[in-house]
Protein backbone atom coordinates (compact mmCIF):
# COMPACT_ATOMS: atom_id res chain seq x y z
CA UNK A 1 0.00 0.00 0.00
CA UNK A 2 1.55 3.41 -0.49
CA UNK A 3 2.11 5.16 2.04
CA UNK A 4 -0.34 8.24 1.07
CA UNK A 5 -3.03 5.50 1.42
CA UNK A 6 -1.60 4.45 4.18
CA UNK A 7 -1.98 8.00 6.11
CA UNK A 8 -5.42 8.10 4.72
CA UNK A 9 -6.58 4.95 6.29
CA UNK A 10 -4.98 5.83 9.59
CA UNK A 11 -7.05 9.39 9.28
CA UNK A 12 -10.15 7.81 8.52
CA UNK A 13 -10.03 5.20 11.44
CA UNK A 14 -9.28 8.31 13.77
CA UNK A 15 -12.13 10.19 12.35
CA UNK A 16 -14.16 6.57 12.94
CA UNK A 17 -13.04 6.09 15.99
CA UNK A 18 -11.39 2.69 15.29
CA UNK A 19 -8.60 2.51 17.72
CA UNK A 20 -8.08 -1.41 16.75
CA UNK A 21 -7.64 0.23 12.83
CA UNK A 22 -5.57 2.80 14.17
CA UNK A 23 -3.18 0.62 15.44
CA UNK A 24 -3.22 -2.02 13.25
CA UNK A 25 -2.26 0.98 10.46
CA UNK A 26 0.39 2.37 12.63
CA UNK A 27 2.16 -0.69 13.04
CA UNK A 28 2.00 -1.10 9.49
CA UNK A 29 3.60 2.42 9.07
CA UNK A 30 6.17 1.49 11.62
CA UNK A 31 7.12 -1.63 9.74
CA UNK A 32 7.49 0.04 6.63
CA UNK A 33 9.94 2.74 9.04
CA UNK A 34 8.18 5.78 7.74
CA UNK A 35 8.51 8.86 9.50
CA UNK A 36 6.92 8.94 12.98
CA UNK A 37 6.01 12.58 12.98
CA UNK A 38 4.89 12.78 9.57
CA UNK A 39 2.12 9.38 10.11
CA UNK A 40 1.25 11.65 13.33
CA UNK A 41 1.18 15.15 11.50
CA UNK A 42 -0.50 13.84 8.33
CA UNK A 43 -2.65 10.86 9.53
CA UNK A 44 -3.65 11.24 13.36
CA UNK A 45 -3.61 15.24 13.53
CA UNK A 46 -5.66 15.37 10.48
CA UNK A 47 -7.97 13.08 11.52
CA UNK A 48 -8.36 14.59 15.61
CA UNK A 49 -8.58 17.99 13.28
CA UNK A 50 -11.75 16.78 11.51
CA UNK A 51 -12.82 15.04 14.65
CA UNK A 52 -13.02 19.01 15.81
CA UNK A 53 -14.86 20.57 12.70
CA UNK A 54 -17.31 17.59 13.60
CA UNK A 55 -17.67 18.49 16.80
CA UNK A 56 -17.77 22.09 16.24
CA UNK A 57 -20.65 21.79 13.93
CA UNK A 58 -22.62 19.92 16.07
CA UNK A 59 -22.19 16.33 14.15
CA UNK A 60 -20.32 14.80 16.90
CA UNK A 61 -20.99 14.82 20.29
CA UNK A 62 -18.85 13.89 23.68
CA UNK A 63 -18.94 10.01 23.20
CA UNK A 64 -17.75 10.21 19.61
CA UNK A 65 -15.14 12.57 20.52
CA UNK A 66 -13.52 10.59 22.93
CA UNK A 67 -13.46 7.24 21.43
CA UNK A 68 -11.93 9.48 18.59
CA UNK A 69 -9.29 10.76 21.04
CA UNK A 70 -8.52 7.23 22.31
CA UNK A 71 -8.13 5.97 19.18
CA UNK A 72 -5.54 8.63 18.14
CA UNK A 73 -4.21 8.16 21.38
CA UNK A 74 -3.67 4.63 20.89
CA UNK A 75 -1.48 5.46 17.64
CA UNK A 76 0.42 8.15 19.46
CA UNK A 77 1.66 5.76 22.07
CA UNK A 78 2.86 3.04 19.81
CA UNK A 79 4.90 6.90 18.07
CA UNK A 80 6.05 7.89 21.28
CA UNK A 81 8.93 5.64 22.19
CA UNK A 82 10.14 6.13 18.35
CA UNK A 83 9.28 10.12 18.49
CA UNK A 84 11.15 9.63 22.15
CA UNK A 85 14.43 8.47 19.96
CA UNK A 86 13.84 10.17 16.62
CA UNK A 87 13.03 13.81 16.73
CA UNK A 88 11.49 14.05 20.44
CA UNK A 89 13.09 17.61 20.45
CA UNK A 90 11.64 18.49 17.06
CA UNK A 91 8.47 17.14 17.97
CA UNK A 92 7.89 18.56 21.63
CA UNK A 93 6.35 21.90 20.48
CA UNK A 94 6.40 23.16 24.29
CA UNK A 95 4.95 21.97 27.25
CA UNK A 96 2.21 22.34 29.33
CA UNK A 97 0.82 22.36 33.06
CA UNK A 98 -3.63 22.18 32.54
CA UNK A 99 -5.77 21.35 35.10
CA UNK A 100 -9.17 22.74 36.43
CA UNK A 101 -8.71 24.66 39.40
CA UNK A 102 -9.32 24.20 42.93
CA UNK A 103 -13.11 23.77 43.70
CA UNK A 104 -14.11 22.94 40.36
CA UNK A 105 -14.47 19.30 38.97
CA UNK A 106 -15.41 20.11 35.72
CA UNK A 107 -13.47 18.35 33.85
CA UNK A 108 -14.46 17.17 30.78
CA UNK A 109 -13.21 20.55 28.63
CA UNK A 110 -10.04 20.63 30.02
CA UNK A 111 -9.36 16.99 29.37
CA UNK A 112 -9.87 17.20 25.15
CA UNK A 113 -7.83 20.68 25.50
CA UNK A 114 -5.21 18.34 26.84
CA UNK A 115 -5.38 15.47 24.51
CA UNK A 116 -5.57 17.99 21.84
CA UNK A 117 -2.54 19.76 22.82
CA UNK A 118 -0.69 16.04 23.04
CA UNK A 119 -1.80 15.28 19.72
CA UNK A 120 -0.75 18.95 18.52
CA UNK A 121 2.93 17.81 19.93
CA UNK A 122 2.86 19.67 23.33
CA UNK A 123 3.89 17.78 26.41
CA UNK A 124 1.13 17.79 28.31
CA UNK A 125 1.15 17.76 32.51
CA UNK A 126 -2.44 17.24 33.05
CA UNK A 127 -3.24 17.63 37.02
CA UNK A 128 -6.92 16.82 36.85
CA UNK A 129 -9.78 18.73 38.64
CA UNK A 130 -9.77 20.45 42.15
CA UNK A 131 -6.29 21.60 41.59
CA UNK A 132 -4.78 23.96 44.21
CA UNK A 133 -2.54 26.65 42.86
CA UNK A 134 0.92 25.86 44.47
CA UNK A 135 0.31 22.13 42.31
CA UNK A 136 -0.11 24.13 39.16
CA UNK A 137 2.98 26.30 40.16
CA UNK A 138 5.24 23.51 41.78
CA UNK A 139 4.40 21.83 38.27
CA UNK A 140 5.04 23.95 35.79
CA UNK A 141 8.17 25.03 37.69
CA UNK A 142 9.44 21.02 38.00
CA UNK A 143 8.89 20.84 33.92
CA UNK A 144 10.17 24.47 33.11
CA UNK A 145 6.26 24.71 31.69
CA UNK A 146 6.11 27.68 28.94
CA UNK A 147 2.50 27.34 29.63
CA UNK A 148 -0.11 26.93 32.49
CA UNK A 149 -3.40 26.54 31.40
CA UNK A 150 -6.43 27.17 33.55
CA UNK A 151 -9.94 25.58 33.44
CA UNK A 152 -13.19 27.19 35.18
CA UNK A 153 -16.55 26.21 34.70
CA UNK A 154 -17.90 27.88 37.38
CA UNK A 155 -18.15 32.07 38.39
CA UNK A 156 -17.13 31.00 41.97
CA UNK A 157 -13.99 29.31 40.75
CA UNK A 158 -13.11 31.55 38.11
CA UNK A 159 -11.59 33.86 40.34
CA UNK A 160 -8.72 31.04 41.14
CA UNK A 161 -7.59 31.42 37.67
CA UNK A 162 -7.05 35.22 39.13
CA UNK A 163 -5.40 34.59 42.34
CA UNK A 164 -2.61 31.95 40.57
CA UNK A 165 -1.74 35.04 38.69
CA UNK A 166 -1.19 37.48 41.72
CA UNK A 167 0.82 34.62 42.95
CA UNK A 168 3.20 34.15 40.10
CA UNK A 169 3.29 38.00 39.86
CA UNK A 170 4.36 37.83 43.88
CA UNK A 171 7.01 35.36 43.72
CA UNK A 172 8.92 37.39 41.01
CA UNK A 173 8.43 34.58 38.35
CA UNK A 174 5.40 35.45 36.17
CA UNK A 175 7.66 36.27 33.14
CA UNK A 176 8.48 32.98 32.87
CA UNK A 177 5.10 31.42 32.26
CA UNK A 178 2.35 32.42 29.81
CA UNK A 179 -0.82 31.52 31.28
CA UNK A 180 -3.98 31.22 29.40
CA UNK A 181 -7.58 30.56 31.22
CA UNK A 182 -10.58 29.14 29.85
CA UNK A 183 -13.99 27.57 30.74
CA UNK A 184 -17.80 27.94 30.07
CA UNK A 185 -17.85 31.86 32.33
CA UNK A 186 -14.21 32.91 30.83
CA UNK A 187 -14.46 35.92 28.57
CA UNK A 188 -11.46 37.60 26.66
CA UNK A 189 -12.50 40.84 29.18
CA UNK A 190 -12.11 38.84 31.91
CA UNK A 191 -8.42 37.09 30.85
CA UNK A 192 -7.55 40.86 30.01
CA UNK A 193 -8.81 41.81 33.81
CA UNK A 194 -6.44 39.53 35.39
CA UNK A 195 -3.47 39.93 33.00
CA UNK A 196 -3.66 36.11 31.56
CA UNK A 197 -1.43 35.78 28.19
CA UNK A 198 -4.75 34.65 26.61
CA UNK A 199 -8.13 32.49 26.44
CA UNK A 200 -10.13 30.61 24.00
CA UNK A 201 -13.81 29.64 23.95
CA UNK A 202 -13.34 26.12 22.61
CA UNK A 203 -10.54 23.40 22.54
CA UNK A 204 -9.80 23.95 18.39
CA UNK A 205 -9.05 27.44 19.14
CA UNK A 206 -6.99 26.59 22.30
CA UNK A 207 -4.41 24.23 20.55
CA UNK A 208 -4.36 26.86 18.01
CA UNK A 209 -3.75 29.87 20.43
CA UNK A 210 -1.05 27.65 22.62
CA UNK A 211 0.71 27.12 19.06
CA UNK A 212 0.97 31.11 18.65
CA UNK A 213 1.64 31.85 21.83
CA UNK A 214 4.83 29.59 21.66
CA UNK A 215 5.36 31.10 18.47
CA UNK A 216 6.01 34.51 20.25
CA UNK A 217 8.48 33.55 22.49
CA UNK B 1 -56.60 21.09 46.94
CA UNK B 2 -55.43 19.66 43.80
CA UNK B 3 -52.95 17.61 43.08
CA UNK B 4 -49.88 18.54 41.14
CA UNK B 5 -51.15 17.09 38.10
CA UNK B 6 -54.31 18.56 38.13
CA UNK B 7 -52.90 21.79 38.80
CA UNK B 8 -50.78 21.61 35.63
CA UNK B 9 -54.20 21.16 33.71
CA UNK B 10 -55.90 24.30 35.21
CA UNK B 11 -53.45 27.03 34.82
CA UNK B 12 -49.93 27.96 34.33
CA UNK B 13 -47.94 26.67 36.59
CA UNK B 14 -44.74 28.70 37.91
CA UNK B 15 -41.57 27.21 39.88
CA UNK B 16 -39.05 28.87 41.43
CA UNK B 17 -35.39 30.90 40.69
CA UNK B 18 -31.74 29.70 41.38
CA UNK B 19 -31.00 28.43 44.69
CA UNK B 20 -26.94 28.15 44.56
CA UNK B 21 -26.58 31.77 44.16
CA UNK B 22 -28.82 32.82 46.79
CA UNK B 23 -27.18 30.48 49.00
CA UNK B 24 -23.54 32.28 47.85
CA UNK B 25 -25.09 35.46 48.02
CA UNK B 26 -25.95 34.53 52.46
CA UNK B 27 -22.23 33.15 52.75
CA UNK B 28 -21.93 29.84 51.43
CA UNK B 29 -18.94 28.83 50.49
CA UNK B 30 -17.93 25.75 48.57
CA UNK B 31 -15.13 23.38 49.70
CA UNK B 32 -14.33 20.31 50.88
CA UNK B 33 -16.40 19.09 53.94
CA UNK B 34 -19.22 21.55 52.87
CA UNK B 35 -21.92 21.70 49.84
CA UNK B 36 -25.32 23.13 49.37
CA UNK B 37 -26.87 20.04 50.27
CA UNK B 38 -25.31 20.41 54.31
CA UNK B 39 -26.81 23.99 55.13
CA UNK B 40 -30.67 21.77 54.89
CA UNK B 41 -28.80 20.72 58.06
CA UNK B 42 -26.83 23.15 59.46
CA UNK B 43 -28.68 25.86 58.51
CA UNK B 44 -31.79 25.10 57.32
CA UNK B 45 -33.69 28.67 58.40
CA UNK B 46 -31.58 30.27 55.72
CA UNK B 47 -32.60 27.70 53.17
CA UNK B 48 -36.20 27.96 54.36
CA UNK B 49 -35.88 32.00 53.39
CA UNK B 50 -34.83 31.33 50.14
CA UNK B 51 -37.65 29.09 49.80
CA UNK B 52 -40.15 31.99 51.37
CA UNK B 53 -39.32 34.64 49.34
CA UNK B 54 -39.78 32.36 46.19
CA UNK B 55 -43.12 31.36 46.98
CA UNK B 56 -43.68 35.02 48.65
CA UNK B 57 -42.59 36.31 44.46
CA UNK B 58 -45.54 34.12 43.30
CA UNK B 59 -43.79 30.58 42.72
CA UNK B 60 -46.41 27.43 42.91
CA UNK B 61 -43.73 24.82 43.31
CA UNK B 62 -40.27 25.27 44.95
CA UNK B 63 -36.95 22.76 44.37
CA UNK B 64 -35.53 21.12 47.66
CA UNK B 65 -31.79 22.27 48.22
CA UNK B 66 -30.85 18.69 46.64
CA UNK B 67 -29.41 19.21 43.85
CA UNK B 68 -25.85 17.77 44.31
CA UNK B 69 -27.76 14.89 46.94
CA UNK B 70 -27.09 11.68 45.12
CA UNK B 71 -24.15 9.82 46.94
CA UNK B 72 -21.53 10.26 44.28
CA UNK B 73 -21.59 13.58 44.24
CA UNK B 74 -22.01 14.39 48.26
CA UNK B 75 -18.55 11.77 48.30
CA UNK B 76 -16.75 14.25 46.43
CA UNK B 77 -17.10 16.51 48.86
CA UNK B 78 -16.47 13.81 51.84
CA UNK B 79 -20.51 14.10 52.63
CA UNK B 80 -21.06 10.23 50.93
CA UNK B 81 -22.56 8.89 54.22
CA UNK B 82 -25.35 11.71 54.69
CA UNK B 83 -27.46 11.22 51.80
CA UNK B 84 -30.31 10.16 53.71
CA UNK B 85 -30.36 13.10 56.10
CA UNK B 86 -29.42 15.90 53.87
CA UNK B 87 -32.14 14.84 51.78
CA UNK B 88 -34.70 13.93 54.35
CA UNK B 89 -33.72 17.50 56.00
CA UNK B 90 -34.27 19.88 52.68
CA UNK B 91 -37.68 17.90 51.87
CA UNK B 92 -39.17 18.13 55.44
CA UNK B 93 -37.87 22.06 55.82
CA UNK B 94 -39.45 22.98 52.17
CA UNK B 95 -42.75 21.14 53.64
CA UNK B 96 -42.65 23.28 57.29
CA UNK B 97 -43.27 26.81 54.75
CA UNK B 98 -45.28 25.31 52.09
CA UNK B 99 -47.94 27.90 51.52
CA UNK B 100 -51.66 26.36 51.21
CA UNK B 101 -52.42 25.28 47.19
CA UNK B 102 -48.33 25.12 46.63
CA UNK B 103 -46.29 22.61 46.33
CA UNK B 104 -42.37 21.54 46.99
CA UNK B 105 -40.66 19.44 44.56
CA UNK B 106 -38.10 16.90 45.45
CA UNK B 107 -34.87 17.90 43.30
CA UNK B 108 -32.84 15.15 41.55
CA UNK B 109 -29.63 16.76 39.77
CA UNK B 110 -26.68 14.55 37.78
CA UNK B 111 -24.59 12.08 39.90
CA UNK B 112 -21.47 13.22 37.91
CA UNK B 113 -20.84 9.97 37.15
CA UNK B 114 -20.45 9.01 33.26
CA UNK B 115 -21.05 5.96 31.26
CA UNK B 116 -18.88 4.81 28.50
CA UNK B 117 -17.32 5.84 26.41
CA UNK B 118 -16.91 9.17 28.75
CA UNK B 119 -16.84 6.98 32.13
CA UNK B 120 -17.13 3.66 33.29
CA UNK B 121 -20.54 3.93 35.03
CA UNK B 122 -23.32 1.58 34.86
CA UNK B 123 -26.87 1.96 34.38
CA UNK B 124 -27.07 0.63 37.86
CA UNK B 125 -24.98 2.95 39.31
CA UNK B 126 -27.29 5.48 38.48
CA UNK B 127 -30.44 3.66 39.91
CA UNK B 128 -28.60 3.15 43.25
CA UNK B 129 -27.77 6.57 43.73
CA UNK B 130 -31.10 7.96 42.63
CA UNK B 131 -33.31 5.39 44.60
CA UNK B 132 -31.45 6.32 47.57
CA UNK B 133 -32.37 10.06 47.26
CA UNK B 134 -35.38 9.57 46.30
CA UNK B 135 -36.41 7.31 48.97
CA UNK B 136 -35.08 10.22 50.95
CA UNK B 137 -36.73 12.90 49.54
CA UNK B 138 -40.54 10.96 49.50
CA UNK B 139 -40.13 10.46 53.49
CA UNK B 140 -39.48 13.91 53.97
CA UNK B 141 -42.80 14.58 52.28
CA UNK B 142 -42.11 15.63 48.51
CA UNK B 143 -45.24 16.32 46.29
CA UNK B 144 -43.45 15.29 42.99
CA UNK B 145 -39.95 14.88 41.59
CA UNK B 146 -37.84 16.90 39.21
CA UNK B 147 -35.15 15.70 37.45
CA UNK B 148 -33.02 18.32 35.83
CA UNK B 149 -29.97 19.61 34.02
CA UNK B 150 -29.16 15.82 32.88
CA UNK B 151 -27.57 15.84 29.68
CA UNK B 152 -27.26 11.95 29.23
CA UNK B 153 -30.24 10.66 28.52
CA UNK B 154 -29.39 7.44 30.14
CA UNK B 155 -28.54 8.79 33.37
CA UNK B 156 -32.29 10.91 32.96
CA UNK B 157 -34.07 7.49 32.34
CA UNK B 158 -32.56 6.25 35.34
CA UNK B 159 -33.32 8.29 37.36
CA UNK B 160 -37.15 8.57 36.44
CA UNK B 161 -36.75 4.48 36.98
CA UNK B 162 -35.04 5.00 40.54
CA UNK B 163 -38.71 7.57 41.24
CA UNK B 164 -41.25 5.10 39.87
CA UNK B 165 -38.93 2.36 42.38
CA UNK B 166 -40.32 4.84 45.30
CA UNK B 167 -43.27 5.51 44.06
CA UNK B 168 -45.77 4.09 41.38
CA UNK B 169 -47.67 7.19 40.55
CA UNK B 170 -45.51 10.06 42.10
CA UNK B 171 -45.30 13.23 39.38
CA UNK B 172 -42.42 13.07 37.54
CA UNK B 173 -41.03 15.84 35.86
CA UNK B 174 -38.03 14.95 33.77
CA UNK B 175 -35.23 18.15 32.31
CA UNK B 176 -32.92 17.62 30.04
CA UNK B 177 -29.89 20.61 29.14
CA UNK B 178 -29.34 21.10 25.60
CA UNK B 179 -26.78 22.84 23.38
CA UNK B 180 -28.12 25.23 20.91
CA UNK B 181 -25.41 23.95 17.68
CA UNK B 182 -25.47 24.50 14.06
CA UNK B 183 -27.58 21.41 12.98
CA UNK B 184 -30.31 21.96 16.02
CA UNK B 185 -30.74 21.10 19.41
CA UNK B 186 -28.92 18.45 20.96
CA UNK B 187 -27.37 17.37 24.72
CA UNK B 188 -23.66 16.94 24.80
CA UNK B 189 -24.01 12.96 24.24
CA UNK B 190 -25.59 14.27 21.13
CA UNK B 191 -30.13 13.27 21.59
CA UNK B 192 -32.74 15.72 20.10
CA UNK B 193 -35.48 16.82 22.31
CA UNK B 194 -37.64 14.46 20.46
CA UNK B 195 -35.72 11.75 21.29
CA UNK B 196 -35.71 12.89 25.05
CA UNK B 197 -38.87 13.30 25.30
CA UNK B 198 -40.71 10.12 23.84
CA UNK B 199 -37.76 8.12 25.67
CA UNK B 200 -38.88 10.02 29.01
CA UNK B 201 -41.96 9.25 28.75
CA UNK B 202 -41.79 5.82 28.03
CA UNK B 203 -39.76 5.48 31.29
CA UNK B 204 -42.69 7.05 33.32
CA UNK B 205 -42.20 10.96 33.12
CA UNK B 206 -45.33 12.28 33.47
CA UNK B 207 -44.02 16.48 32.20
CA UNK B 208 -40.81 16.75 29.94
CA UNK B 209 -38.78 19.79 28.92
CA UNK B 210 -35.78 21.57 29.78
CA UNK B 211 -33.79 23.78 31.65
CA UNK B 212 -30.32 25.57 32.31
CA UNK B 213 -27.44 26.43 29.15
CA UNK B 214 -30.06 28.03 26.86
CA UNK B 215 -31.11 31.37 27.90
CA UNK B 216 -34.73 32.57 27.52
CA UNK B 217 -34.98 33.16 24.20
CA UNK B 218 -33.37 30.03 23.14
CA UNK B 219 -35.10 28.28 24.91
CA UNK B 220 -38.47 29.88 23.19
CA UNK B 221 -36.89 28.50 20.09
CA UNK B 222 -36.17 24.60 20.98
CA UNK B 223 -39.83 24.35 22.61
CA UNK B 224 -41.19 26.49 19.11
CA UNK B 225 -39.64 23.44 17.66
CA UNK B 226 -40.71 20.79 19.76
CA UNK B 227 -43.21 21.55 21.99
CA UNK B 228 -45.81 19.42 19.60
CA UNK B 229 -43.43 16.59 20.02
CA UNK B 230 -44.85 15.68 22.97
CA UNK B 231 -48.57 15.16 24.21
CA UNK B 232 -47.04 15.50 27.67
CA UNK B 233 -47.19 18.59 29.73
CA UNK B 234 -44.22 20.71 29.30
CA UNK B 235 -41.35 22.20 31.59
CA UNK B 236 -38.84 24.98 30.61
CA UNK B 237 -36.79 26.60 33.17
CA UNK B 238 -34.22 28.67 31.01
CA UNK B 239 -30.84 30.70 32.38
CA UNK B 240 -30.83 34.39 31.95
CA UNK B 241 -28.11 34.75 29.93
CA UNK B 242 -24.48 34.00 30.27
CA UNK B 243 -22.78 34.90 33.85
CA UNK B 244 -19.69 37.41 33.80
CA UNK B 245 -18.14 39.25 36.50
CA UNK B 246 -18.39 43.31 36.99
CA UNK B 247 -15.19 45.62 38.35
CA UNK B 248 -16.16 44.45 41.68
CA UNK B 249 -16.11 40.79 41.27
CA UNK B 250 -19.74 40.28 41.28
CA UNK B 251 -21.27 37.70 39.46
CA UNK B 252 -24.10 39.26 37.17
CA UNK B 253 -26.04 37.43 34.34
CA UNK B 254 -27.11 39.40 31.44
CA UNK B 255 -30.49 39.20 31.07
CA UNK B 256 -32.83 41.58 33.10
CA UNK B 257 -35.99 40.09 34.96
CA UNK B 258 -38.25 42.11 32.50
CA UNK B 259 -36.97 40.80 28.95
CA UNK B 260 -36.91 37.33 30.67
CA UNK B 261 -40.31 37.31 31.94
CA UNK B 262 -40.82 38.06 28.02
CA UNK B 263 -39.55 35.65 26.91
CA UNK B 264 -41.27 33.32 29.62
CA UNK B 265 -44.90 34.49 28.37
CA UNK B 266 -43.92 33.52 24.92
CA UNK B 267 -42.50 30.29 26.13
CA UNK B 268 -46.20 29.94 27.72
CA UNK B 269 -48.11 30.86 24.85
CA UNK B 270 -46.75 28.30 23.04
CA UNK B 271 -48.28 25.59 25.24
CA UNK B 272 -45.38 25.12 27.94
CA UNK B 273 -47.26 24.30 31.15
CA UNK B 274 -44.39 24.94 33.94
CA UNK B 275 -41.91 27.45 33.71
CA UNK B 276 -39.32 28.69 36.20
CA UNK B 277 -35.93 30.01 36.24
CA UNK B 278 -32.43 28.32 36.10
CA UNK B 279 -28.77 30.14 36.63
CA UNK B 280 -28.91 33.63 37.12
CA UNK B 281 -32.48 33.80 37.92
CA UNK B 282 -33.92 35.17 41.49
CA UNK B 283 -36.62 36.01 43.33
CA UNK B 284 -37.31 39.38 41.58
CA UNK B 285 -37.02 37.13 38.10
CA UNK B 286 -39.94 35.19 39.49
CA UNK B 287 -42.32 37.89 40.39
CA UNK B 288 -42.08 39.17 36.67
CA UNK B 289 -42.72 36.37 35.16
CA UNK B 290 -45.58 35.25 37.77
CA UNK B 291 -47.31 38.92 36.86
CA UNK B 292 -46.63 38.21 33.28
CA UNK B 293 -48.64 35.03 33.33
CA UNK B 294 -51.48 35.12 36.50
CA UNK B 295 -52.03 38.89 35.54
Amino acid sequence: MRDKDLFVKIEQAVIEGEKVEVEKRVNEAIGLNLDALEVVNNALVRGIDKVGELWENGDYFLPELIVSAEAMKAGMDLLQPILGTEKGSAMAKGTVVIGTVEGDIHDIGKTLVGSLLAAKGFEVHDLGADVPINKFLAKARETDADIIALSALLTTTMVEQKNLIEKLTESGDRDKFKVLVGGAPVSPEWAEKIGADGTAPDAMSAVRLALSILEEK
Amino acid sequence: MLTFLEAVQERPIVFDGAMGTELLARGLVIEKGTSPELWNVTNSGIVQEIHQSYYDAGADVVLTNTFGGTQPKLAKLGLGDRVHELNFAAAKLAKEIVPPEKYVAGDIGPTGLMLPPMGAAKIDDFVKAFAEQAAALWSGGVDLFTIETMFDLREAAAAVEAVRKVSEDVPIIASMTFQKKKRGFFTIVGDTPDKCFRTLEEAGANLVGSNCSLNSDEMASLFDEYNQATSLPTFAEPNAGQPQIDDKGQTYYTQTPEAFAEDIARISELGVRVVGGCCGTNPSFISKIAERLKG
